[in-house]
């Protein structure tokens, strides 16, 4: 597949706070791959990069779908603007149809995809103007759907959303990355057939077939299988509300730690803070690396207590002695020139008895051999390296400096004036809450998409409920049924009742190639993913190797979503800054790019949002280190936060905003290129505007 | 410029490998390999049509029969 996409225009028609506006890239500079728009806090920045990344995958919007955010984005998406406040200066009859419309540039031809709003903003349907025709629906060319089409993680994944950046890579778990892979390889199709398409026309026949089994039988599989699609429905759409509550909760609380942030440094005792915060981020940083330091000493045997490892010694120090797997080799391989005939059936020559016995010298310990030699030896000499106790005491030392340096905190929070105080209480409940909501979310997710075999089964009693059968079999009872809280055992029960039916319905031979076509499907899906993983993987890290990574992070593996090992390769780890995650992204965007010829562009909204000093640093080194199609969306204050790459010949930058804002005289906005007026705009008032939420 | 396309993933190629790797290892005849491919291909260039997939059930159906896979 061959995809160089870019994006060329954005249009804003009587949407959010829009008139009628145009954005170009490189509209007034040839700095190639960068543009930045400036628009101030609250005008739309954010709902804009939410309908981009659902047109690209050509997903309608409708306040009945109940889907991600459907309604979320609608209500935004109504035009405010100059009706809003108590002055309109326009009424209905002035406004035009709400669009949204972005014009791109695929493989060398333009398309332009619009959102188009109905007069209330309950739907927005998508047409396609494509490069002759155009289409009162998503029409885009194959390269572009194979990639984007029904793959909003993808879309996620590129047009960045900083608010959720940074807490927990979400973005990066099994599920979202083996879909991407998946869905860029064009093979999603095949586990698609092969779990809906083929079991659904093998179920067909069967209603219809010639039964050799009872009717009665047939009714209750039929009705079992019934079951089967409604609990799968239901957990689907449980999921599908959980993944969206979670990026909505991850959003928040980042706004709720940042607001905190704010409220701290705005009071009188911002000095006292300072230094508080600084000495719970040290003892919050010594309690992470002695958890590490336990962790690696717990999974080192040479640190288990003398009784479990002395019996382990003592039987390898035996083994090194004796040398067992070498003396029975030489053993069987005497043998076999004593009986003078090779395991092949051939006569031993003494040209033949004299090379066995050459390798016998020298093989003899060689390779594997070699290696359990080496392992017996490293066994026998092996002592304690940790002290499992001390590393607990020195653990629990650090957690008490912890609690020490938050006492410290709530301390300062108790002198504020009785407003901000109660404002940080507020806050802090929030924050507690919130973080409550996402484990639960998480643990939910996990409970429904699953899809490891051990992890199921370590939690059969909650997950599974009666639905699993003692043996570890699937249970057929539509109450059992019902207890299945896992869509991947549901998948097994449901393969289960496709079996016996098939046999009631006397079908086992279609039933059969069903199988194989699933087995043939399923091999390639396995194979092309573990490729990709692998392939990516090496891209990935040689593109990440230009960023400046903390503590050298790497890519550990992709397998299990992206998981990153630092540099001494010890301490895996799912998560990562803000400066980190965006890294990755980019990482990740031209490693496709290299290995599967696929150029998309990324945008970041807000790329320093609630950012302490020291992570923007890693932010700025990123954005600088990007190679394709980058377009920031920036707020005013982020302008001075990225000094070295907010800069002449870094990025080309514009600004959207209405040249007079006084209230009933404002004007429609405008969007202005160049220098000049990007440093010198400053909204009035607020940065944040007041009719947009 | 050639040891950048060399670098590029070849995906159609690396699935057509995989489904011939795959009959060989289960010991399918010529025949059901190719039909197998062919359905592979189709699916991912997006060109069944109703119908179709079922029609392909029943292909391999009787051509497993034929092969005495069942």
């Amino acid at each position: 597949m061959t995809l160089s996409c870019k994006i060329k225009r954005i249009s804003w028609e009587w949407v959010i706070n829009f008139e009628n506006v145009v954005w170009e890239f490189n509209k007034t500079s040839n700095v190639p791959n960068s543009d930045t728009i400036l628009m101030r806090n609250g005008t739309g920045k954010t709902t804009s990069l939410k309908l981009l990344q659902r047109l690209f995958t050509g997903q309608e919007l409708s306040m009945q779908n109940g889907g991600e955010d459907d309604a979320g984005i609608l209500k935004r998406c109504e035009y405010k603007g100059l009706r809003a406040v108590s002055a309109p200066e326009i009424d209905d009859s002035e406004m035009g149809t709400p669009r949204f419309s972005v014009t791109l540039d695929v493989n060398g031809e333009e398309y332009t995809l619009f959102y188009v709003f109905d007069e209330i903003f309950s739907t927005a349907k998508i047409h396609t103007q494509g490069p002759g025709e155009f289409y009162d629906y998503y029409k885009m060319p194959d390269e572009f759907t194979t990639a984007f089409e029904g793959n909003l993680e993808f879309s996620k994944l590129i047009f960045v959303d900083t608010q959720t950046a940074g807490l927990g890579m979400e973005r990066f778990n099994k599920q979202v990355i083996d879909d991407l892979f998946m869905s860029l390889s064009n093979v999603k199709v095949l586990r698609s057939a092969r779990t809906t398409s083929i079991p659904q026309i093998i179920e067909e026949v069967a209603d219809k077939a010639k039964r050799s089994g009872s009717a009665k039988e047939m009714e209750a599989v039929t009705q079992q299988l019934k079951v089967v699609k409604r609990v799968k429905e239901k957990l689907e759409t449980k999921l599908e509300k959980a993944n969206g509550d979670l990026e909505t909760a991850i959003s928040d609380l980042k706004t709720t730690t940042e607001k905190i942030k704010i409220l701290r440094g705005q009071s009188k005792l911002k000095i006292k803070y300072d230094k508080a915060l600084k000495a719970r981020n040290i003892a919050k940083q010594r309690v992470t690396n002695s958890t590490k330091d336990i962790l690696v000493a717990i999974g080192d045997p040479q640190n288990l207590p003398e009784s479990l490892w002395y019996p382990v010694k003592d039987y390898y120090a035996l083994l090194a002695d004796q040398r067992i797997p070498e003396a029975i080799a030489r053993e069987y391989l005497g043998a076999v020139i004593e009986g003078g005939i090779c395991i092949c059936g051939e006569k031993i020559s003494p040209k033949m008895d004299k090379c066995i016995h050459e390798k016998m010298e020298k093989s003899m310990g060689a390779g594997v051999l070699s290696e359990v030699h080496v392992l017996k030896d490293l066994v026998k000499k092996a002592t304690p390296r940790a002290d499992i106790k001390e590393l607990k005491n020195l653990l629990e030392a650090e957690i008490d400096s912890l609690d020490t340096a938050n006492t410290q905190l709530s301390a300062l929070d108790s002198q504020l004036d009785s407003d901000s105080k109660d404002s940080l209480e507020e806050l802090g409940g929030l924050k507690v809450t919130l973080g409550a909501q996402i484990t639960k979310l998480n643990e939910d997710i996990l409970m429904w998409s699953c899809s490891d075999d051990g992890t199921i089964k370590t939690n059969k009693k909650k997950w599974l409920g009666r639905s699993m059968k003692s043996g570890d079999k699937p249970a057929e009872g539509r109450g059992m049924i019902d207890d299945c809280k896992n869509l991947y055992w549901l998948e097994q029960i449901r393969k289960h009742l496709s079996k016996k039916k098939a046999k009631i319905a006397g079908i086992q031979a279609l039933d059969r190639a069903g199988d194989v076509i699933s087995a043939v499907f399923e091999h390639v899906e396995k194979l092309v993913l573990e490729s990709l993983q692998s392939k990516l993987k090496m891209e990935t890290d040689k593109h990440l190797s230009k960023y400046n990574m903390q503590n050298e992070l790497r890519i550990h593996s992709m397998d299990q979503g992206i998981k990153m090992v630092d540099g001494s390769n010890r301490f895996v780890q799912s998560g990562g800054s803000t400066g980190e995650e965006l890294s990755i992204i980019m990482s990740l965007v031209e490693a496709i790019s290299s290995s599967i010829d696929l150029t998309v562009p990324m945008i970041i909204d807000n790329p320093t949002k609630g950012l302490g000093e020291d992570k923007l640093e890693g932010v700025e080194n990123s954005l600088n280190s990007f190679n394709h199609q980058l377009i920031l969306m920036i707020y005013d204050t982020e302008r001075r936060l990225l000094p070295n790459y907010l800069t002449e010949g870094k990025t080309d930058p514009a600004v959207a905003f209405r040249e007079s804002e006084e209230k009933g005289k404002r004007s429609p906005y405008v969007v202005r290129y160049g220098w000049d007026i990007f440093n010198s705009y400053t909204p009035k008032g607020s940065d944040r505007i007041e009719e947009v939420d | 410029m050639q040891g950048m396309e060399d670098e590029i993933m070849e995906i159609d190629e690396l699935v057509e490998k995989s489904v011939i790797e795959y009959c060989e290892n289960e010991e399918y005849s010529e025949r059901l390999t190719k039909l197998l491919l062919n359905l592979v291909k189709k699916m991912r260039g997006n060109e069944l049509e109703s119908g179709d997939l079922g029609d392909y059930l029943t292909n391999v159906n009787s051509m497993i029969e034929k092969d005495g896979l069942i």
